[in-house]
């Protein structure tokens, strides 16, 4: 088993992270988790080789005030 | 059986409008006759969260004076237009559907009710929707489900649920909608009528709670296409608000709309959206519409697309940790007022690690690029809207035996989240159940005109779009 299939291993690792969620939740995402997990092994399959993310930051013009 | 045309409460927006500039009806009658229609339904379907009867009928009043003095604002001057409980509009409640953020008043208005207000529009009140649009089904335990007017004991779709039903049911010609993984156009397929998402920044998203900050998007829900383009009139546009708000030249989305299919090519994807999955009277329904806009002069060219079904994953594995990381304070310190189902989904993304958000977002880039590619020979894609019928409340309502219940309609709408582009559901046949089948358009980034122009010349050949929903009563 993942820590992150594990219960309370969810929940402390969330909690590491500042993210609050209790046992009892982390054990009812059950067929979600795994909805989730298999979300991201679809998505690692693709090769993205060449690709930036689409969120790229691009900044706004801007200047001193008394310019 | 097509609509009766003394029933006010079903005409469109581009029937109602010249009426109303002309002085042949008056808006406090529309608006009666709207306040009437949700009195008579609501009961039943609950799609509105709140109706605002005293303020609608001031502005119908004041409306009305402006018309007789001159001052006519445009087509949605006087017409009622419903907001899904997503939007802000300023001193009433914007709850999202969730006990979470009951007391939460909007301080002003979004930029797409300003709009709306400034064109003349009647906000009638605010609709039920799925909590936080966090969800597909139109379930909701909190503010209870939306049903559909076609079969009350089945789902609208959502999240956008109390748009499609109040605007399906005659309750208003219009309404507004969200759209991340397909809110809009699932319930506008579902609900048998029109569902515009516009390309990803033509329309402003400030004042409107977030989902998923790069790909929410939100559009017109109405009866026809063509009262699609005349809403879009009045809500695209840049706002500084919003920071993913595009500049560029809006155009009269009414202009080309009667230019008719005539040498349009139209590409079917040969992958996925026709596969063996899909339900067979949908794929009969969108095959014969196909079929239709071919004979009609439209050329139809089959796009290989053998990557395309990696759109959902994409759409949900950037959706999700930016759904976290926009309820993060709030889970934290009330997660015991959201409904379990939205919680759990909200929860399940804290483990997600950061290179599997940047990975989605690479595939994102990934995905648009192919999608150009496949799409440059053609001016709009066609498919079905969602891959089933609709199914049951009682199919849908969360348990932990269906954990995934309504996982399936979001297959194919998603796909265009998250390329942005312009993607519009239109009525096109019905199951041998009676349930309205949707039809999805989809067109290139900024081209909704091309988009709305194949969809009204389709509604020129049918009149899917004008049946009158079967299971509830006919306007008083």
């Amino acid at each position: 088993m993942k820590p992150s299939d594990n219960p309370q291993h969810f929940s402390d690792r969330a909690q590491e992270h500042q993210l609050v969620i209790s046992a009892e939740d982390a054990a009812n995402i059950g067929e979600v988790g795994a909805s989730v997990a298999s979300t991201y092994a679809a998505i690692r399959q693709i090769d993205t080789t060449g690709f930036e993310p689409a969120a790229i930051f691009v900044p706004t013009p801007s200047k001193r005030k008394d310019d | 059986m097509a609509r009766q045309e003394s029933d006010l409460t079903y005409k469109s927006i581009e029937e109602l409008a010249p009426l109303i500039a002309s002085g042949e009806l008056s808006p406090r009658d529309l608006v009666q006759a709207s306040l009437d229609r949700i009195s008579q339904l609501d009961s039943s379907l609950n799609a509105f969260l709140d109706v605002w009867e005293e303020e609608s009928r001031t502005s119908a009043r004041i409306a009305e004076e402006e018309i007789a003095a001159g001052r006519y604002l445009g087509p949605l001057h006087g017409i009622p237009v419903g907001i899904k409980d997503l939007i802000d509009v300023e001193g009433t409640p914007t709850t999202g559907g969730s006990k979470v953020l009951a007391q939460n008043i909007a301080g002003s208005d979004a930029t797409v009710t300003a709009k709306l207000k400034a064109a003349g529009a009647i906000l009638i009140g605010k609709l039920n929707l799925v909590e936080f649009a966090f969800g597909t089904t139109g379930v909701n335990p909190t503010t209870g489900d939306v049903k559909n007017p076609w079969d009350t004991t089945r789902i609208t779709a959502g999240s956008s649920s109390g748009s499609a039903a109040a605007v399906a049911s005659g309750m208003i010609p219009a309404a507004l909608g969200t759209d991340t993984g397909g809110s809009v156009r699932m319930p506008a397929a579902l609900c048998g009528i029109a569902g515009l998402k516009p390309t990803y920044g033509r329309v402003s998203r400030a004042g409107v709670l977030d989902l998923s900050w790069s790909m929410d998007h939100v559009g017109p829900m109405t009866r026809t296409t063509e009262d699609c383009a005349l809403m879009m009139n009045v809500l695209a546009g840049h706002d500084p608000r919003d920071p993913a708000s595009s500049s560029n030249p809006i155009p009269d989305f009414t202009s080309e709309i009667g230019k008719g299919i005539d040498g349009l090519k139209i590409g079917i994807p040969s992958h996925y959206f026709f596969d063996e999955f899909v339900d067979s009277e949908v794929l009969a329904s969108v095959r014969s519409a196909i079929n239709l806009l071919e004979a009609n002069g439209a050329e139809i060219i089959e796009l290989s697309m053998p990557w395309v079904g990696k759109g959902r994953p994409i759409n949900f594995g950037v959706l999700l940790p930016e759904a976290v990381s926009i309820h993060e304070k709030m889970i934290a310190e009330h997660a015991d007022l959201y409904t379990p189902a939205v919680r759990a989904r909200i929860q399940s993304g804290f483990n997600v690690a950061a290179i599997d958000y940047v990975r989605a977002q690479r595939a994102r880039q990934w995905f648009n690029h192919q999608m150009a590619e496949s799409m440059s020979n053609v001016d709009v894609l066609i498919t079905p809207t969602v891959p089933i019928q609709a199914p049951t409340i009682a199919d849908c309502t969360p348990s932990p035996e269906n954990p995934g219940a309504g996982s399936e309609l979001p297959m194919f709408t998603g796909v265009f989240d998250v390329t942005g582009q312009p993607s519009h559901s239109i009525p096109c046949g019905f199951t041998t159940a009676g349930m309205p089948v949707g039809m999805m358009i989809t067109g290139h980034p900024f081209d909704e005109s091309t988009v709305l122009r194949v969809a009204h010349a389709f509604e020129q050949l049918t009149n899917w779009h004008q049946m009158p929903p079967t299971d509830i009563p006919a306007p008083n």
